[in-house]
């Protein structure tokens, strides 16, 4: 028997699993495929693509049924976020590979920035403290 | 006093400088100088560092029996020259190898780290740079191209003007190659653990290099901040479970340093700071020069028959 890509299955049952209008079982799926895979091998791709966050797992009595873990459009988001947090349990932003636009905030913190953004939505609002969040005071204004 | 054990403390001593003053350092330049200043003065600080303390062993190391008959050196004359305590000597030598381990050890995590995050991009959907995905988050990912991730959520909280910002920012870390400064920084940090506070630093500076790029985009440094603000009020909502959350947790903000600075008139910068820094370095290596040199001659001296 001619040995499948890794990937090429995954797609086929993928495909499969995302033209159904249920969620399917292993043996439903089976015969939606090319090339009679195992019933083995079946399981454990649809188990891999549940780990991998595009399937959704289902327990019917002692079997899973599996369906797409999002809408088609968005399965490969599902798939690109679960492998976004294995990538961010490696460390990866002391390992210098990702840069996050902002960081977490402590309360206080978080307090500040919310004033600063009221402030700038009401400009003539109660007058809350915008020189709070300016490092060196008794500079001259420059927001608008 | 020896000389290879005056560089040895100037390189420690300098290293705790460096530390220390790290965060206004790179508040003192531009970031597009900051950056680069910080990450070669931690790499040449840490690489001193260690030399030094492999010069200090070796001073000893070379007199010892086996090693001064292999080389032909007279023992006595060597220690009559370098007076090291063989006790020194080998805390020295011990610790220059802990420290290379340490190196070695980080250096192999993060070529992992980069090997999968290169993996990672090809991977994601698309040839395009920019890619959305679930979440309230925007991070940019090194690779081969690199790719920037900006959450649908984040996103639709964005009026047009950040929505530039945020991307213009995301896509200064990829241009500028950001993650290459933050890797050798982590180096020079495994390499010499004096100078763990440069790493917060030049994460720091590399937020703001991109900012500073985003500002040139838009043309307002006012909205950039904004955008910040905006992108950090709504990640702060509870974090979802699981890695991500304890990454992010871990996480120490310089959110508010970054606005601060952003709604700041722009300063004059005022480089005695860096200036100094830069001068003490060049001692730092001026010292190691002569210390190895120092080491060089002794050797010479000691060995009658060469030559």
């Amino acid at each position: 028997m001619k040995r499948r890509e890794a990937g090429e299955l995954e797609r086929a049952v993928l495909a499969a699993v995302s033209s159904a209008s249920a969620p399917l079982s292993v043996s439903e799926v089976l015969p939606m495929l090319d090339g009679a895979p195992a019933y083995t091998t079946v399981m454990t791709t649809l188990a891999r693509l549940a780990d991998k966050g595009a399937l959704q797992r289902i327990r019917d009595g002692r079997a899973y049924r599996y369906q797409l873990a999002a809408p088609a459009d968005a399965v490969d988001s599902a798939v690109t976020a679960r492998r976004m947090g294995k990538l961010l349990g490696l460390g990866a932003d002391r390992a210098g590979v990702l840069a996050r636009f902002v960081d977490e905030l402590d309360p206080q913190e978080e307090r500040l920035l919310q004033q600063l953004l009221a402030d700038r939505r009401h400009p003539d609002g109660p007058a809350a403290d915008p020189e709070a969040l300016r490092p060196a005071a008794g500079r001259t204004s420059r927001r608008r | 006093m020896d000389l290879m054990l005056v560089a040895a403390l100037a390189a420690a001593l300098g290293s705790v400088l460096l530390g220390r003053g790290s965060t206004r350092l790179v508040r003192a330049l531009p970031p597009r100088l900051a950056v680069p200043a910080m990450t070669l003065a931690a790499v040449l600080l840490a690489a001193c560092t260690v030399g030094t303390l492999l010069l200090v062993a070796a001073g000893y190391a070379l007199g010892w029996g086996p090693i001064a008959a292999f080389g032909g050196i007279r023992p006595d004359q060597l220690h009559a020259r370098l007076p090291i305590p063989g006790a020194l000597a080998a805390a020295a030598g011990a610790a220059a190898v802990l420290l290379l381990l340490r190196l070695g050890f980080r250096a192999v995590h993060l070529t992992v780290a980069a090997v999968r995050s290169a993996r990672y991009c090809r991977r994601l959907p698309g040839r395009a740079r920019l890619v959305f995905v679930p979440g309230d988050d925007a991070v940019a990912v090194s690779g081969r191209p690199g790719r920037v991730m900006v959450g649908r959520g984040l996103y639709r909280r964005l009026d047009p003007v950040q929505r530039r910002a945020l991307i213009a920012h995301e896509r200064s870390h990829l241009v500028r190659r950001h993650h290459a400064y933050l890797q050798a920084t982590e180096l020079a940090i495994a390499l010499n653990p004096l100078l763990t506070p440069v790493g917060a630093a030049v994460r720091f500076a590399v937020e703001r290099w991109a900012d500073e790029d985003a500002v040139q985009r838009i043309g307002d440094r006012t909205e950039v901040a904004m955008a910040i603000a905006t992108a950090a009020v709504r990640a702060a909502r509870p974090a979802p479970a699981g890695a991500a959350g304890a990454a992010l947790a871990a996480a120490r903000s310089h959110t508010v340093g970054r606005v601060q600075v952003l709604l700041a008139d722009p300063t004059p910068s005022r480089p005695l700071g860096p200036v100094a820094a830069a001068l003490a370095l060049a001692l730092v290596l001026l010292l190691t020069a002569t210390g190895a040199l120092d080491l060089h001659h002794a050797v010479e001296a000691a060995q009658p028959a060469a030559h």
